[in-house]
């Protein structure tokens, strides 16, 4: 089957599955390496129980959907996609609370990314028409509230002067974009750049909550814009990034579908 | 059955979706005539996170519970991974600082900066951790976290494992 023989809701859940096995395929050697130091320094806390500090579980959690997501990539089936979504998501799920992985917002992009593939593989499959009507909105009611959930927390003082992302970003990350300048600009110049990046999320980070009531396609496009912006300014952002996309596509792929033909 | 392979009895195009028209106006539209169960729990779980995200500004108790969630102090361990889900990307203003007994080589006696969002992520990152354990123990560390007037600190005590292999973490105090 080629891509533009797959019908529409397959074509969505591809896009937004590739989405996140490319993310996976991109961090699987950084996994490795925590798992390895999740056995060899365990941390012995307070909060987390013995089964969520479990290399093994990591590990599990981590590499478990490749044995889905590999089968349905290259020939998706009906079944396929079920099973694949509901890996996904629980996998998701348990790497959203483990205690080496539970602070890597990639989790819950994935997870609810999951939840939306799920629904693609179950009620959308069961009835595609109506699927092509439901599927936009709940593309960007995620993208919207994965927004959301990172514009009210920075409504403070701090974020519209910049301070974090100036310590953060600005005056010690190694990325090129701020290695440079470092070098081109000079200090004062710098916290001001700092500053008006910091404002400029702010707003943007806002202004993208609303995306949830624009038409699909330009929603797509705005939030492809946004979030290619996001992984500029931080390339290691991409883990969030990408599957951002992968909605945002899956929600035009979804919009895009042409009225079926008019049945007696 | 490949999917391609129904595309006779499941046509590849949408009821709804007509060209300039809203998805909410679709959405809306598609589940008045006939509801679909799997889309509306989707949107209710997100309008669900959503109404906590929009009571931060508002509420002193859902700020301190969602200070208190980045450094894992005050939550029952089931409610948190509950919260979990939650959307909470470079939150709040959160600060850590590092004390440790004495300096050597290239550990300082006191660090400090920022944290992004969760700030226990200082010492469950895999390289924080290593990094704590490669320097003289036991370690400080000062977590405050800071939203719109709320402020919630906490101190961990980081101590070598037991029979030296990794770190054991006891919090301090909370404020």
């Amino acid at each position: 089957m080629t891509w533009k023989d797959a019908p529409p809701i397959t074509r969505a859940f591809l896009a937004l599955t590739g989405s996140i096995f490319a993310v996976r395929v991109a961090l699987a050697r950084q996994y490795l390496l925590t798992t390895g130091i999740q056995a060899s320094v365990p941390l012995h806390d307070h909060f987390f129980p013995w089964v969520l500090r479990e290399p093994s579980l990591l590990a599990a959690a981590y590499f478990a959907p490749f044995c889905s997501e590999l089968p349905v990539l290259l020939r998706p089936s009906q079944r396929r996609m079920r099973r694949h979504a509901i890996m996904v998501t629980l996998c998701a799920g348990i790497l959203l609370v483990h205690q080496a992985s539970y602070f890597f917002a990639t989790w819950v992009v994935v997870f609810w990314a999951g939840l939306f593939l799920m629904w693609m593989a179950g009620s959308a499959l069961d009835e595609p028409q109506r699927a092509c009507s439901n599927g936009p909105l709940l593309a960007q009611a995620l993208i919207s509230f994965w927004f959301l959930g990172g514009a009210v927390g920075k409504w403070t003082a701090a974020y519209w002067a910049g301070e974090p992302f100036y310590d953060l970003f600005f005056a010690h990350h190694p990325y090129v974009v701020y290695a440079l300048l470092r070098v081109w600009v000079d200090a004062g110049a710098l916290r001001a750049i700092a500053t008006w990046v910091s404002r400029s999320v702010v707003v943007i980070e806002t202004a993208m909550v609303f995306t949830v009531f624009l038409p699909a396609r330009t929603a797509s496009a705005i939030t492809i814009v946004v979030a290619l912006g996001m992984w500029l300014s931080a390339g290691d952002l991409f883990d969030v990034v990408w599957p951002i996309i992968g909605t945002a596509l899956a929600g035009r792929i979804l919009s895009g579908a042409t009225p079926p033909p008019a049945t007696p | 059955m490949p999917v391609a392979e129904r595309r006779a009895a499941a046509p590849s195009s949408g009821a709804g979706s007509a060209r300039g028209r809203l998805p909410i106006v679709d959405f809306i539209a598609a589940n008045a005539e006939k509801p679909d169960r799997a889309a509306l729990f989707l949107l209710s779980a997100v309008l669900f996170f959503a109404c906590f995200i929009l009571l931060l500004p508002l509420s002193e108790t859902v700020r301190r519970a969602g200070l208190r969630r980045f450094q894992l102090t005050g939550w029952p361990l089931a409610a948190w991974m509950l919260f979990q889900p939650a959307p909470s990307m470079y939150n709040f203003e959160n600060r850590w600082e590092v004390v440790r007994t004495h300096a050597d080589g290239a550990c300082p006696r006191t660090t400090n900066g920022f944290v992004n969002h969760h700030v226990y992520n200082r010492i469950a990152l895999f390289n924080c951790r290593v990094r704590f354990r490669q320097c003289p123990l036991p370690a400080w560390v000062h977590f405050r976290s800071a939203y719109r007037g709320t402020v919630v600190e906490t101190t961990y005590r980081l101590d070598s494992g037991p029979d030296q292999h990794g770190i054991t973490v006891t919090p301090v105090t909370e404020r």
